[in-house]
């Protein structure tokens, strides 16, 4: 997040927009502290339920998507984005200077998952939230878990349910030793249980972001 | 990906989405100026 405020403060002569999109399913108060550190000028918008995470494709963060003039998506980067990292930032300069970002890489645990199966799960977290809201906290997790199973490879939803069965791994300060750990555990339940996805049944491996770095809300 | 996902070359999607500030941003109303969106989680 410094990073881009940098970013955003270096290129303050170019036309373009920057958003900072946090999929974060315990909402703005989980984002803001971050914003409010690297004392982002530019907006954050919350996507709560992670609906960009179907509609795109993704199953991991950090990622970069620019889009045209026109609307049209013209470059991806799902997993490991980073406008600290050199390439990254160079894909984005070139795109603000108006010239071709060059190609996408490729998404490396892409997933796919049907209309109807993607309207499931999304139903399922917004009564997770309802649930939540209304302080029934076992029943909250136990709606983001029926999402989990139809969406088993969805980082963003596993690591929410995480954040409410497991708080001290994720305040004041983030466990990722703890949570490659977890999900190691996790996963070979699963197998053993059958767990099926939309790709069939057992999970496919390795989950994006499992042997990636760990997203950083501090880049 | 599916059919139903959205990836280059295709229209970004015209969601609405709620800043930090409690306003609603449409995607769709930042036309005409290039995007650049960050995705990220605090956890």
């Amino acid at each position: 997040m410094p990073g881009w405020q940098h970013f955003s403060q270096a290129h303050a002569a170019a036309d373009f927009s920057l958003v900072s999109v946090a999929i974060d399913h315990a909402g703005p108060e989980a984002a803001r502290p971050f914003v409010e550190a690297a004392g982002a000028t530019f907006p954050t918008v919350v996507d709560r339920y992670g609906t960009l995470s179907r509609l795109l494709g993704f199953k991991a963060v950090p990622n970069g998507v620019l889009v045209d003039e026109d609307g049209t998506i013209r470059w991806t980067k799902f997993g490991g984005f980073s406008i600290d990292d050199r390439d990254d930032a160079a894909v984005v300069e070139r795109f603000l200077r108006g010239e071709e970002p060059g190609p996408s890489p490729t998404d490396p645990a892409p997933y796919r998952l049907g209309p109807l199966e993607r309207e499931l799960v999304e139903t399922k977290l917004r009564l997770g939230h309802l649930l939540l809201d209304a302080g029934q906290g076992a029943e909250a997790v136990a709606a983001w878990r029926g999402a989990l199973r139809l969406d088993p490879e969805n980082l963003t939803i596993r690591k929410q349910i995480w954040a409410a069965e497991h708080p001290a791994k994720f305040h004041p300060t983030i466990d990722f030793g703890w949570q490659k750990g977890q999900l190691a555990a996790e996963r070979a339940a699963e197998v053993a249980a059958g767990v099926c996805g939309p790709d069939g049944c057992p999970l496919p491996a390795p989950l994006a972001g499992a042997d990636a770095p760990p997203p950083s809300p501090a880049d | 990906m599916s059919e139903t996902t959205v990836g280059v070359g295709d229209p970004f999607p015209d969601l609405t989405l709620p800043t930090l500030d409690g306003d609603d941003l449409r995607f769709s109303e930042r036309r005409g100026t290039k995007l650049v969106l960050y995705l990220w989680g605090s956890w």
